[in-house]
């Protein structure tokens, strides 16, 4: 750690990504109790109508508001990337964690089996995982948390592989504590940093692979919006309205870019 | 040797992992290959008996049994769908995805190694932070969405780029490299903004090591202490980074080729999943296996080269 | 720099100018004199299923494939079926034998002439006769009551009936393909204007103009078929003007395109319905599914996703046949949401209830008309919610499983006039929406065995009427074919049945 001028900088920047996150988060949050319309509510009269002071996003080719829509499809696209990597991160950490503290034959199968999923590009494995599970938000979630477990699992396993060697660990053990205890209760937390960037990263990620895979037609169903969705959909009506593309590609951009700006600030 | 041995074993366990649990997803997917192909109006008898012919009656392990057999003398078997070879099949597809890859991977590294090292020239200056800011972008924005926008942009308003079809590189090569460029720039740039900001951060970290210091009390110039040490220490571990990149990259772009029309390999894994034609869906997932292992190898294998410590 | 501004301002200038000089050229074509020769792309949402006519069974594959295959009779735009193969045909007094005379010299593709002994393998092929089983081959159900098929000499085929029919002339369109050819899924060989060039798999589906055609020959040399994974994909390269003639767009994707495109309005030749399974509970009360006819607004739904260009229809059959078409019946029920909501009371709903509507995610138009219809049904109490599947789970969980509450789907059909409606007698095998009414049966034997045309079409009515009367399901329109055809292109021809003719295709001169 340096103080010099890049100190400064780095928390601009980070402050700057949070104000970010924070304005699509405040919308995406009052977008679930209130939108100035009806998400899905329809108008025949009112198709693909351009930005006005009634609709500040216009309007689809259904009539419906997207400002409304963008409000609502963040919320979604929010709640989805942190479940993703929660469910990804809880059970990458455990595995990573404790197989990285025992060691052994179980922990060399678990690392192949890991290095085999780490393999595939998580949209694949995503792909195949829906197509069995069938269609939807949750089996998405699952779907992107499975792509997402082996992540984890590498970053914790090799910080494991460090902190265990620690004289603090070794006392620990010489005073007869319980490895589950020493896992969890006193490794674990040591290692916050180091989980906390992934957490933030993959978030950044999951994000972009909950629009990737709407793009493809999997996740939230329709009439209901998500970000990826909603700009997939946009894609054919772009000369007619391209407020409709821009309004969900620009708040993706705001989480994602936010969200990158955070942890390059967290970095120094 | 022992090594690579070792390595090889490795490689034979995970791809068998790998095509076991793609055939088993294969058989709890609603839907198979027969429904897919009578369409709508079979009786059930129909479909047994097309069952029966495509061998999808037999358990699982004997079908899987017979498919490791065939592999293992590299014949993938017959497309459900498409009634041709499947090994035939994908080497068709893989031209496109091969093209869009090499053109991707020059693209990043013609572009990262130079931006890399001008932004750690002074950190936190302001072309690194320009830099920065561009990379940060480069990974935050969707990659559909960037090539919805470069086409709109380039090819549709400006007309700079000649918009159009997917040309086969059989009738035109050029047309063919041509028509690649956009999609290759939107797999780029994320992969190249991830290279950058990693090379830079190498960079960055090397010239802090103490031997640099040592380098500069004895007076060699900046230039020199940057070849000659700082770049050759930086490079080491990038290159376990673009081994990882190029992988990606050469395992297809679902995503891409879906908003460019590229009839690739990424192409047909989503048509094959949707028509259940699994023969193809476990050849890809193989390629796919055995381009990512054997990238992670081969970098494994350049840094032990590179740097004997490593054991 | 500025350099570079300059050339980009040529650059679209340049482009200006082409498109100033093409709007003159079409101007000055009114005469729409066609030209001989030329090469076109034709944009296809969707790959073939299979190049073997007898095996495709996708509509988008038929319609492609109907420019390399012939039947014995082949339908034209007016949905009449005219000789083909065979020059005439004659079918006895008592409608049990069909006798059809072969054109002379009809060549396939490779050269070779069309012998009675090919006419006789392709029919027995389609009908699932023992000595030409192949699974993959669906057995064409209509050729149930053929008992048998054999030549007579060199250039008569004799198809004898177990059970009279006025109707299975409409069937002997299928495809004429050689005996002893065994490469027709992969390098097909007919006998259409068209012959086939090349197939690469998600990518193209290339035909050249056939020299040896017998009938009128085609204007156009070279026809590539592009095949894209959807609209969206292709939509760039329209943008582009790449493509030069595309179905299957919605209304706002074509208004984006008139400055190089001429807009197609047709029909598609299909019901679209919200089918409802009949087995399933609410649904089992045919009170609750004549509410769900009140409650949703077909208008509504042609307008927000074809800007009225689709045709509402109120009952099983699409207005293309007109011949037993009943239009009378498109307004039985009328949009009345306080009625239907009173209705659903009465059934034992007052507060509604909650559905699946199943729909296979490849359909963009489906899923659009699933959108509109729950935002309709939330006002009437009903609570319906989508559940998007691909098109193989659809087939083998709704369509042949019937595990499932609602659908939307577009329903195609032979010319043949029950054709559309014989799936919903009690005994069908593809009765998906379970659909049982003895009436129905009786009227409808009644109509297939019926020698007279107008009879027939009477008897056919009534069948329209049995399936409105019980809402079998909610019938909504036959939805708009909205297709951009690129300026100084001529002679697209909308057929009334699900097919797309190139042969008369021409540049403009």
């Amino acid at each position: 750690m340096r103080k010099e001028s890049s100190g400064k900088k780095n928390s601009r920047i980070l402050i700057v990504g949070s104000i970010m996150v924070i304005v699509v988060l405040l919308f995406a949050v009052i977008g679930l109790f209130w939108t100035p319309y009806d998400v899905n509510g329809m108008d025949v009269l009112l198709k693909n109508k351009a930005p006005s002071f009634a609709h500040l996003f216009g309007t689809d080719n259904f009539g419906r508001d997207v400002f409304s829509r963008v409000m609502q499809g963040a919320g979604a696209s929010f709640l989805i990337a942190i479940s993703v990597v929660l469910f990804g991160a809880v059970t990458g950490t455990v595995i990573g964690a404790v197989t990285g503290y025992f060691g052994g034959a179980v922990d060399a199968v678990l690392m192949r089996i890991n290095d085999a999923l780490a393999a595939f590009p998580s949209v694949l494995i995503a792909l195949v995982i829906i197509a069995v599970t069938g269609n939807g938000k949750y089996n998405l979630v699952l779907a992107l948390g499975i792509a997402f477990i082996p992540s984890f699992v590498r970053v914790v396993r090799s910080e494991m592989l460090v902190q265990k060697e620690l004289d603090y660990v070794k006392n620990l053990k010489l005073m007869k504590a319980g490895n589950f205890r020493i896992i969890f209760l006193d490794i674990l937390p040591n290692m916050r940093t180091v989980i906390s960037s992934s957490l933030l990263i993959g978030f950044q990620n999951a994000v972009l692979s909950e629009a990737g895979m709407s793009y493809l037609g999997l996740g939230v169903t329709p009439p209901d919006p998500s970000l990826g969705r909603m700009l997939s959909e946009a894609q054919s009506y772009i000369i007619f309205a391209p407020w409709y593309a821009i309004a969900p590609g620009i708040t993706i951009l705001l989480l994602t870019l936010g969200l990158g700006f955070i942890s390059h600030g967290r970095e120094k | 040797m022992k090594y690579i041995g070792k390595k090889l074993i490795a490689l034979a366990i995970t791809l068998l992992a790998i095509s076991f649990v793609t055939f088993f997803a294969f058989t709890i997917i609603p839907g198979d290959a027969a429904t897919s192909i009578m369409g709508m109006d079979a009786s059930e008898e129909q479909l047994d008996a097309l069952r029966e012919e495509l061998g999808l009656n037999d358990p699982l392990i004997v079908r899987y049994g017979r498919w490791v057999k065939g592999a293992l003398m590299l014949d993938f078997g017959t497309s459900l769908q498409y009634k041709t070879d499947v090994a035939k099949l994908i080497g068709g597809r893989l031209t496109a995805t091969l093209g869009l890859a090499l053109e991707a991977i020059l693209i990043i590294l013609i572009l990262s190694v130079p931006l890399g090292i001008i932004s750690s020239k002074k950190p936190n200056g302001a072309v690194d932070n320009i830099i920065t800011v561009l990379t940060q972008f480069g990974m935050a924005v969707p990659q559909f969405f960037l090539g919805i926008m470069l086409t709109y942009v380039f090819g549709i308003l400006l007309r700079i780029v000649n918009m159009g079809g997917y040309v086969n590189p059989a009738e035109s090569f050029d047309g063919f490299l041509r028509f690649l460029i956009l999609p290759a720039i939107t797999v780029a740039i994320p992969k190249l903004s991830m290279m950058t900001k990693y090379l830079r951060d190498c960079i960055v970290a090397q010239k802090k090591q103490d031997y640099v210091r040592t380098a500069r009390a004895k007076g060699n110039s900046e230039g020199r202490i940057l070849t000659h040490h700082v770049l050759k220490n930086a490079i080491i571990p990038s290159i376990t980074f673009f081994a990882m990149i190029v992988a990606d990259v050469l395992a297809g772009s679902i995503v891409c080729e879906q908003v460019f029309a590229i009839p690739g390999v990424g192409r047909l894994l989503t048509a094959s999943i949707s028509n259940r034609d699994f023969p193809v869906v476990s050849a890809i997932v193989l390629y796919v296996a055995v381009v990512v292992v054997v990238m992670n190898t081969l970098a494994d294998v350049f840094y032990r080269v590179v740097d004997p410590r490593v054991k | 720099m500025k350099k570079h501004l300059l050339l980009i301002g040529i650059l679209i200038l340049s482009v200006l100018g082409g498109c100033a000089n093409a709007t003159d050229k079409n101007g000055g074509a009114d005469s729409n004199e066609p030209t001989q020769g030329g090469s076109i792309v034709i944009g296809i949402p969707q790959d073939l299923d299979s190049l073997d006519p007898h095996i495709a069974k996708a509509a988008g594959t038929d319609e492609v494939l109907f420019n390399v295959f012939e039947g014995l009779v082949k339908p034209d735009q007016y949905g009449k079926v005219n000789p083909a193969v065979a020059e005439s045909y004659s079918l006895s007094e008592d409608s049990m034998k069909y006798v059809f005379v072969l054109r002379d010299n009809v060549k396939f593709h490779n050269g070779d002439v069309v012998t009675t002994e090919d006419v006789v393998y392709s029919l027995r092929r389609c009908a699932g006769f023992e000595d030409a089983l192949d699974p993959s081959v669906t057995v064409e159900s209509a050729f149930s009551i053929i008992k048998d098929i054999y030549a007579t000499d060199n250039k008569t085929v004799v198809v004898e009936l177990t059970a009279p029919s006025t109707e299975l002339i409409y069937y002997f369109t299928t495809a004429i393909i050689p005996k002893n050819y065994k490469n027709q899924a992969t390098a097909p060989v007919g006998t259409g204007p068209y012959k086939f060039v090349s197939y690469t798999p998600l990518e193209s589906f290339v035909v050249e103009k056939f020299q040896d055609y017998y009938g009128t020959k085609p204007y156009l040399d070279k026809v590539t078929f592009s095949i894209y994974a959807n609209i969206d994909a292709a939509f760039l390269e329209l943008m582009a003007g790449k493509i030069d003639l595309m179905s299957q767009l919605s209304s706002d994707q074509a208004a984006q395109l008139t400055s190089i495109y001429n807009v197609v309005y047709s029909n598609f030749n299909l019901v679209q319905a919200l089918f409802l399974n009949n087995d399933f509970e609410p649904f089992k009360n045919p009170d609750v599914r004549k509410a769900l006819c009140m409650a949703i607004n077909r208008d509504e739904i042609n307008q927000m996703i074809s800007d009225g260009h689709g045709t509402i229809i109120g009952s099983g059959v699409f207005p293309g046949l007109s011949t037993i078409f009943a239009g009378d019946l498109v307004n039985y029920y009328k949009f009345d949401q306080a009625a239907a909501k009173k209705l659903l009371a009465d059934a034992g709903y007052p507060d509604g209830f909650s559905f699946t509507i199943t729909i296979p995610s490849s359909y963009d138009q489906h899923v659009a008309t699933g959108e509109v219809i729950v935002e309709q049904l939330k006002k009437i109490g009903v609570t319906a919610k989508i559940e998007l599947v691909e098109w193989s789970a659809w087939l083998s969980e709704v369509y042949s499983g019937r595990k499932y509450e609602s659908t939307i789907i577009g329903l195609d059909a032979n010319l043949a006039p029950g054709d559309v409606l014989k799936r919903y007698r009690s005994t069908a095998g593809n009765n998906f929406i379970n659909f049982i009414s003895e009436e129905f049966d009786v009227t409808y034997a009644s109509a297939l065995a019926s020698q007279s045309d107008a009879e027939k079409a009477e008897l056919y009515k009534k069948c329209q009427n049995i399936l409105t009367e019980n809402a079998a399901s909610v019938y909504i329109q036959d939805p708009a074919q909205i297709t951009v055809v690129k300026k100084g292109l001529g002679g697209y021809t909308p057929y009334p049945v699900y097919v797309m003719d190139i042969s008369k295709l021409y540049y403009v001169k």
